[in-house]
């Protein structure tokens, strides 16, 4: 379904991806993981047309998509939860979850169906409809960007570290959330973490990424027993 | 005394209209637009072109100036902001200035350098009250003020589109990634922004006449006003305005009215010394 190939991305003279290549398919969880500098968040922005890379391509659903931009890319269902949650502070819980519409068809039954299925997967919005962004616990506001994201309709989540700053009670409460959706949905999720272990807990593949290179690949299962994974990302 | 509290009233309502404009494009982009005053001038003279040139009715030279301003916020944009952005702030300010001065020249060729007069949309007897003379293009006036703000107000909470302009306006970024397609949010901010000032212009041609030059003063005070009120605060720039038009006009009746334009910015200077975000400004710096 979504299809990475030799994929390179400069800031200025630094070269962040040194041609990395990679695919998800339909209704698949993938982790992504490896620690700071990496090129994590650079893949996913990448992928979601915000930087442009100087070589390689991007094939969504069979189209090149390197060159479209953002809400074309975002309107034809793939969907991006940043790093930090960025919720709109001033904007009530709710008119945060209708900005995640910004590129979808406005078809009010279908817009209803989803807004129904966000507060299902976490009843907490429901309660905090019309509280300000701002006023949100961590755990909230990460629920509410993924809400944000799932308004979009997509047929793959790309998620940018949601476990960042949470409580692992939280964490849990989250990954629960994110597998219950991929299996009731068929959504399929690209999972950015540096919470390895809990990446390859939920993950069926996974990727490692050092330094703008993938250095490993291959079932969760397999990886987690990988000693070199075991010594670099899950503390032995 | 009850006379010049509503003559300032109604001077600081146009004052407040020119800080709407500014503010509307400042919260979306980040960027003051100093050619707002000019902005407002080209109103002016749209609206005589109309309605004195071509002696059409003044509410359709009304329809017609906010549509052209409209398109002239657009243009504005294209000109000015789209090749210049995500460069640092103050180039695209400095062309804003020299923007202004170049609309100011434009209408020194096309309209010439003479004060005209626009008449206003609505005639009548003027309103008595208690000594106090109200006349018809003060209430309507307030009116337009109070119309402006509702509407305004409405857009931006209860529309869906306003709310992708406030999602903009918060978090630029952001609100690209969520898929909002930002160059048509931005646009609508600039195009309405210019509106607010051709608005203004109109409101102001009957009372004051309208001049090339009459742009430059009228747009530092919008920004003094805004300034007062609390940079990017809505309601502040409007009790900005209306505090600003109360202190020149019993200024100029009390001390003199030959300071009548320096009392903005000595208001603006004390206000600053004695709060320095403003009447009404945010108290943290955290962008909210």
């Amino acid at each position: 379904m979504l299809k990475i190939d030799n994929l390179h991305v400069s800031y200025g003279h630094i070269e962040v991806l040194k041609g990395i290549s990679f695919s998800v398919e339909m209704g698949e969880i993938v982790a992504l993981i490896g620690g700071n500098g990496a090129g994590k968040t650079t893949t996913l922005s990448t992928i979601s047309g915000l930087v442009r890379p100087t070589s390689g391509t991007i094939a969504w659903k069979g189209e090149n998509i390197q060159n479209a931009a953002v809400e074309a890319i975002v309107g034809s269902g793939l969907a991006h939860c940043p790093e930090g949650r960025r919720i709109f502070p001033g904007l009530t819980v709710l008119e945060n979850l209708i900005t995640g519409t910004a590129a979808r068809p406005q078809r009010k039954r279908e817009v209803d169906e989803d807004l129904a299925l966000v507060f299902d997967l976490f009843p907490r919005l429901k309660e905090r409809l019309k509280q300000g962004g701002w006023s949100l616990s961590g755990g909230e506001q990460q629920m509410l960007a993924i809400g944000r994201a799932l308004m979009g309709r997509p047929s793959l989540l790309m998620l940018d570290e949601p476990s960042l700053g949470l409580a692992p009670i939280v964490i849990e409460q989250v990954f629960d959330r994110i597998l219950e959706l991929n299996k009731r949905t068929g959504l399929g999720v690209l999972l950015v973490e540096q919470n390895s272990a809990m990446a390859l807990e939920i993950a069926s593949r996974a990727f490692v990424l050092e330094t703008g290179v993938i250095t490993l690949s291959g079932p969760s299962a397999v990886l987690a027993d990988d000693p070199r994974i075991r010594e670099a990302y899950l503390g032995g | 005394m009850g006379q010049l509290i509503v003559n300032g009233l109604a001077l600081g309502s146009i004052y407040a209209l020119v800080a709407l404009g500014l503010l509307l494009i400042f919260n979306t982009v980040q960027i003051v637009n100093f050619a707002q005053g000019q902005l407002l001038m080209l109103g002016a003279f749209i609206g005589i072109s109309c309605a004195v040139t071509h002696e059409l009715p003044v509410a359709a030279a009304w329809a017609i100036t906010m549509v052209a301003m409209a398109l002239v916020g657009i243009v504005f944009m294209v000109l000015v902001y789209f090749p210049l952005r995500g460069r640092p702030a103050f180039l695209v300010i400095l062309t804003t200035i020299a923007m202004g001065i170049v609309l100011e020249n434009l209408a020194l060729i096309i309209w010439g350098p003479l004060p005209v007069s626009l008449p206003s949309p609505i005639h009548g007897p003027p309103l008595r009250f208690a000594g106090v003379v109200i006349s018809m293009h003060q209430l309507f006036i307030f009116c337009t003020l109070a119309v402006i703000l509702l509407l305004q107000f409405l857009l931006l909470t209860k529309t869906r589109f306003g709310i992708l302009m406030q999602a903009t306006a918060q978090d630029l970024h952001t609100a690209r990634l969520v898929g909002i397609s930002v160059n048509r949010t931005i646009a609508v901010a600039f195009a309405f922004g210019a509106v607010l000032s051709g608005i203004a212009g109109l409101l102001v041609a009957p009372i004051f006449l309208a001049e090339p030059t009459m742009g430059g003063s009228l747009g530092l005070k919008g920004f003094v006003v805004s300034v007062i009120g609390g940079f990017g605060n809505l309601p502040g720039a409007v009790i900005g305005g209306l505090f600003l038009g109360l202190i020149e006009t019993f200024g100029a009746r009390y001390i003199s009215s030959n300071f009548r334009d320096a009392y903005a910015f000595i208001v603006m200077i004390a206000v600053l010394i004695a709060w320095p975000r403003g009447l009404f400004g945010e108290k943290s710096s955290e962008k909210v």
